[in-house]
C-alpha cells in the first residue's frame, strides 16, 4: 500500500516531536538530577529543543488546514449516508478476544463461548429482518450480558491470574 | 424459595423440568421457554454448575453456525432426574408438614 503524502507528513512530524520532546524533557532532566537550567544545555540538547519546538509549531499548525478537516466531514457524510456501510467483524469480536485472554479454556467454552454465539444469532436473525434498531439493542445488550457474567466467572480469572503469577520467577 | 443442600437450587431445577422431556435444548431456548424465568446473563453459568454436579451433559456442534462460534446442546442425566425427583419429593414432603400447622 502505497502512503500519501498527507499520511507521510502526518506520521513524521508527531513522532519527532515525541522523540524530541522526550530528550530534551525526561533525559535533560535526569542527567541535571530534576535542577533544570537553560545555561547547562549543551549544543546537542540546544539543537533538540530548538526541533521540538519547530515540529510541535508544524504539528499544530497541520491539524488546522482545512483540506483535511474536509475529507473527515466528507467521509462522516458518506458513513452517514451508507454509502461505505459493511460489516468487518462480527459483533462481540472483542468479547470473545477478551474472554479468551482473561478466563480459563473452559469457563471460556461453557459460559462465554455460547452465550456470544447466541447473541450473534439474534442479531443476525434481526438483520436478515431488516430490524437494524433491534440488532444494535441486541449488540448492546450482549456486551452487558458479559460485563453480568464477570461477576459469575471471577474464580475462574484468580485461577488464570495464580498461574501466571507462578510462572513468573 | 426452598432450598436442600446437595438438591438442586429452584433456579437449577427450572432448568432440569425445562430438560425434563428428553430431547437435547440451547441455552437460548431454554430461555425463550422458561418465559422470563431464566436471564440470558446466568443461564450458562448456572448450566455450568449443573454440568459439574454431574446434572446435565452437554456436547458443542461441530458444524458451522451462522454466528461462527460452536453452540452447546444441553440434556438432563440420569443423576440429574433422580436429583430432580428427590427434590419434588422433599417439597412435597416438607409442604405436608406446614399445611396443617397453616390451615
Amino acid at each position: 500500500m502505497r502512503m500519501s503524502g498527507e499520511v507521510v507528513r502526518g506520521m513524521i512530524f508527531p513522532t519527532v516531536a515525541v522523540i524530541t520532546n522526550l530528550y530534551t524533557g525526561f533525559y535533560t532532566l535526569l542527567e541535571h538530577n530534576f535542577n533544570f537550567n537553560i545555561n547547562h544545555l549543551n549544543i546537542t540538547q540546544l539543537i533538540f529543543c530548538a526541533m521540538s519546538l519547530a515540529a510541535d509549531i508544524i504539528l499544530i499548525l497541520s491539524f488546522r488546514r482545512k483540506p483535511n478537516r474536509k475529507k473527515l466531514v466528507d467521509l462522516v457524510v458518506n458513513l452517514r449516508r451508507g454509502h461505505e456501510r459493511s460489516i468487518s467483524r462480527p459483533p462481540g469480536s472483542f468479547l470473545v478476544t477478551a474472554a479468551r485472554l482473561v478466563y480459563s479454556r473452559r469457563t471460556y467454552t461453557t459460559v462465554f463461548e455460547p452465550n456470544i454465539s447466541d447473541m450473534r444469532i439474534e442479531y443476525f436473525e434481526a438483520l436478515a429482518e431488516n430490524h437494524r434498531g433491534q440488532a444494535r439493542w441486541i449488540e448492546i445488550r450482549g456486551h452487558l450480558i458479559f460485563v453480568a457474567m464477570l461477576a459469575h466467572a471471577t474464580a475462574s480469572c484468580g485461577k488464570v491470574v495464580s498461574k501466571i503469577w507462578k510462572v513468573i520467577p | 424459595m426452598l432450598k436442600i443442600s446437595g438438591l438442586p437450587s429452584p433456579k437449577e431445577a427450572e432448568i432440569l423440568e425445562l430438560l425434563l422431556n428428553g430431547q437435547e435444548r440451547y441455552g437460548l431456548e431454554l430461555v425463550k421457554a422458561s418465559g422470563g424465568a431464566l436471564k440470558r446473563g446466568t443461564i450458562y453459568v448456572t448450566l455450568s454448575r449443573l454440568e459439574e454436579k454431574g446434572f446435565v451433559s452437554s456436547k458443542a456442534e461441530k458444524i458451522d453456525t451462522v454466528s461462527g462460534l460452536p453452540r452447546r446442546r444441553y440434556r438432563i442425566t440420569g443423576h440429574g432426574q433422580n436429583a430432580l425427583s428427590a427434590l419434588c419429593a422433599a417439597r412435597a414432603a416438607v409442604y405436608s408438614t406446614m399445611a396443617p400447622a397453616g390451615g
